[in-house]
């Protein structure tokens, strides 16, 4: 009882309210992310060619691409608006924990744009020409690799916080660290397509999300210390 | 016989560009590094000769 | 210990001293490594003389990792003992790394493509190294993004420690990405058990490789302390002229 009343969870709480009311003001921003990834998706076949044998390879991925590639435009603002504002100056220098606002931005970041984009999965599957008994896999999939895309995302925005051109740098920093989600999240809808345990790649994305649940929040507190102390 | 190991087998278009990419690059590298550092030691000179 | 290590003028003094030798080694080894590498060792019966490549694509794959690895520790000091001098070292380090990983990029794939048939080949260590040359890209181009460029000092600081973490994990993911997708040729690219006479020109390109970064690394921290004191001799005779209108 105490915990749940603690002032950190309330904090925490009272910050992903605000950060998902704020984001989700204009519908166009949610919009327009779930436009990108449709089309994507679109692209791709129509650059491979209509045949069934050469999609089925290759949807997957396809799917977990389109969804790495509309986050990134994304990811920049996670920070930027509040550093410019003066809002992430305050919050840092007073006694508030940094880490714990953090991670609700990180949280808020996953249920504001990539939560949408996987309930829009299904419609997704369905242009790739995906089983249905697989959408429930993607849609796990998808949930956690997709948590732990927003808390890289949230690393990669701190560390280009202030600097010329921060937005064409950021994909470049953090894709190194995506590479291993996009491995295993692939890895679990193949192994689903194939018939084979999922679990072992279910686990290790887990085990990743763990490991920046932890990590994230303290790195980009570092970096913003870091970046506000100019 | 001399023939024999510049072509290498076959392999020559293959061996000979690599290693002399590797050596080339290193050498150009090299010789910029020596380069700049003799011109911030000629730009520091000048500046110490200005200041006296 | 470290601030005894740091102070400019006992960095030049040692430094002045070893310099030379680290010069003359590499020159030295690097030219009998070529000998006994292009000249006196035997062909491997499998990949004929194509493994000479060997001895340059080896050598530049350890020295990319090797510096990436002195680069992350000269960060951490930067971080934690906030020395200047580390921050230099890193900035001197990171470009010769960078060539490497290109380097080793570039043989592997000139000998990919006798071996394998193409030019790239989505090998395990390939596509690690090609990872690698990212983070050296992407730690190069933060520490340069900023106003001042001391302001890109410490962010591009963490950038290599959270390189130098997660590449254990890439290394891993990419390995397992590999043996998943089962190559249909699983030929070793650095030639099967390697005999002695192969060995000693390896070596020799190794150690010439290192004396060489060695070298070119002190030479160019040199470079940045004394850019560093003109600067400053800029600044105070700039701010003599000001006091004097004044």
């Amino acid at each position: 009882m105490n915990f749940i009343n603690s002032s950190w969870t309330v904090l925490f709480i009272s910050h992903i309210k605000r950060e998902v009311l704020v984001n989700t003001r204009s519908l166009i921003d949610v919009i327009s992310v779930f436009g990108f990834m449709l089309l994507i998706i679109i692209l791709f076949p129509i650059g491979i060619g209509p045949t069934k044998e050469k999609l089925d390879i290759v949807s997957n991925s396809i799917l977990w691409i389109s969804l790495i590639i509309s986050i990134i435009p994304s990811l920049e603002k996670m920070l930027q608006k509040d550093f410019d504002s003066g809002w992430l100056d305050q919050i840092a220098t007073s006694p508030a924990p940094l880490e714990i606002i953090l991670l609700a931005k990180s949280i808020s970041h996953w249920l504001i744009v990539i939560i949408p984009l996987i309930l829009a999965s299904p419609l997704f599957a369905i242009l790739l020409d995906l089983e249905f008994n697989q959408i429930p896999w993607i849609i796990l999939s998808m949930s956690i690799g997709g948590l732990s895309i927003s808390l890289i995302g949230i690393i990669g925005a701190a560390l280009v916080l202030g600097a010329r051109r921060g937005n064409a740098l950021l994909p470049v920093l953090i894709i190194p660290l995506i590479i291993p989600i996009l491995i295993f999240g692939v890895g679990i809808n193949e192994a689903v397509k194939t018939g084979s345990s999922p679990l072992a790649h279910l686990f290790l994305l887990i085990a990743f999300n763990l490991i920046y649940l932890v990590i994230s929040p303290f790195v980009s507190a570092l970096l913003i210390r870091i970046a506000i102390s100019r | 016989m001399i023939n024999e190991f510049w072509l290498m087998d076959g392999y020559n278009i293959y061996i000979w560009p690599s290693y002399i990419l590797t050596l080339s690059s290193l050498v150009y590298l090299t010789i910029s590094s020596i380069y700049l550092s003799k011109k911030a030691k000629n730009l520091l000179k000048k500046l110490e000769e200005l200041e006296s | 210990m470290f601030d005894w290590l740091a102070n400019p003028n006992r960095f030049n003094r040692i430094t002045n001293k070893v310099q030379p030798f680290f010069a003359l080694l590499s020159i030295v080894t690097i030219i009998f490594g070529l000998y006994f590498g292009l000249f006196d060792s035997p062909k491997d019966y499998q990949q004929g003389d194509a493994v000479r490549i060997m001895y340059v694509h080896v050598p530049s794959a350890w020295l990319a990792s090797g510096l990436y690895l002195s680069l992350a520790i000269s960060c951490i000091f930067y971080l934690v003992w906030k020395h200047p001098l580390a921050d230099i070292i890193s900035r001197s380090i990171a470009p010769i790394g960078a060539l490497f990983s290109l380097l080793t990029l570039i043989t592997g794939s000139l000998w990919g493509k006798p071996m394998w048939g193409t030019w790239w080949v989505w090998d395990a260590r390939l596509t690690s190294m090609l990872i690698l040359f990212f983070f050296y890209a992407g730690y190069i181009l933060l520490s340069n993004a900023f106003e001042r460029k001391i302001d890109g000092s410490k962010s591009s600081a963490v950038l290599a420690i959270i390189g130098i973490i997660n590449l254990p994990i890439i290394k891993f993911s990419v390995d397992w990405w590999h043996t998943l997708h089962q190559p249909s040729s699983i030929l070793k690219l650095d030639g099967p058990s390697i005999n002695e006479q192969m060995l000693l020109p390896l070596i020799l390109m190794i150690i010439g490789f290192s004396f060489l970064s060695s070298y070119l690394i002190i030479l160019n921290v040199k470079t940045k302390l004394i850019e560093k004191k003109c600067e400053a001799l800029i600044l105070k005779s700039n701010l003599n002229e000001i006091s004097k209108l004044g």
